[in-house]
């Protein structure tokens, strides 16, 4: 708790009271996609703006579970890291409405959005955690290193950052969980994991 | 208006962790918060 108020000198720091989330107009859940169970402190509260982070979900299987729609404003967003910090929000609305009240609110909170279609994997996330995928192959293969895909894909084809290099900066484990949702979300085949990608998913949950 | 920001308790490194890799947009809303709005980070523990 230190370490994350020393990072957020000028905010507040509060334990959540989950009666108590009635007093407030807007609530971010950025790690929503880890414990989406939440939906149903969320789904109860009255004409609340709620933005939850839904790359590995999609939030129509979380309301089909809950057997109703929310009473109040629920949208999803790509809070994954590098994503987050664009100008524009990615984001999505299993209604119109939601849509329409959400955009008015958070421009008013100075933040801009561009809503695209609620799917899993959304739209960015899942084209890029693709490429990571596609250049782990790359490697396993031998055709090329991942210093030269990183230098290759940025020179040649100007992206903002390498796949393995952006692969670190989103975190391997947000990576094999977006495709691994993607995957169980589809079963197509083109979103099977590449062993390689795998292994260090894994190796990233043992200590040395 | 008043904004609650979430973020869960489970793991503390993976929660600066969180909090790290993404300074640019609570930063963000910080300026908001500058701008006579409120802001609290809240930690459910999970």
């Amino acid at each position: 708790m230190e370490e994350l108020q020393s990072l957020l000198k000028d905010q507040t720091i509060l334990p959540l009271k989950i009666n108590e989330l009635d007093s407030y107009d807007v609530i971010f859940d950025l790690d929503f996609d880890d414990s989406p169970e939440q939906i149903q402190y969320y789904a109860e509260l009255e004409r609340k703006l709620v933005i939850v982070g839904s790359v590995k979900v999609q939030l129509e299987e979380l309301y089909a579970e809950l057997g109703a729609r929310p009473t109040c404003t629920i949208i999803g967003m790509n809070a994954l890291p590098t994503f987050i910090d664009r100008p524009l929000l990615e984001c999505c609305a299993t209604h119109e409405i939601d849509q329409v009240v959400a955009q008015e609110k958070l421009k008013e909170l100075g933040l801009e959005t561009r809503f695209v279609k609620s799917r899993v994997g959304l739209v960015t996330p899942r084209i890029v955690c693709m490429i990571i995928n596609e250049a782990y192959y790359t490697v396993q293969e031998g055709t090329a290193s991942r210093e030269d895909i990183d230098l290759g894909m940025k020179l040649g084809t100007a992206y903002p950052k390498g796949p393995f290099e952006w692969s670190q900066e989103i975190g391997i484990d947000h990576v094999y969980e977006t495709l691994e949702a993607l995957y169980q979300d589809t079963k197509d085949e083109r979103y099977k994991i590449c062993p390689l990608l795998k292994t260090e998913y894994l190796h990233s949950f043992i200590s040395e | 208006m008043k904004l609650a920001l979430i973020t869960h308790d489970g793991k503390k490194a993976d929660m600066v962790s969180f909090v790290m890799k993404r300074l640019r947009f609570f930063n963000r809303l910080e300026l908001v918060a500058s701008n006579q709005k409120t802001v609290k980070i809240l930690v459910i523990p999970i």
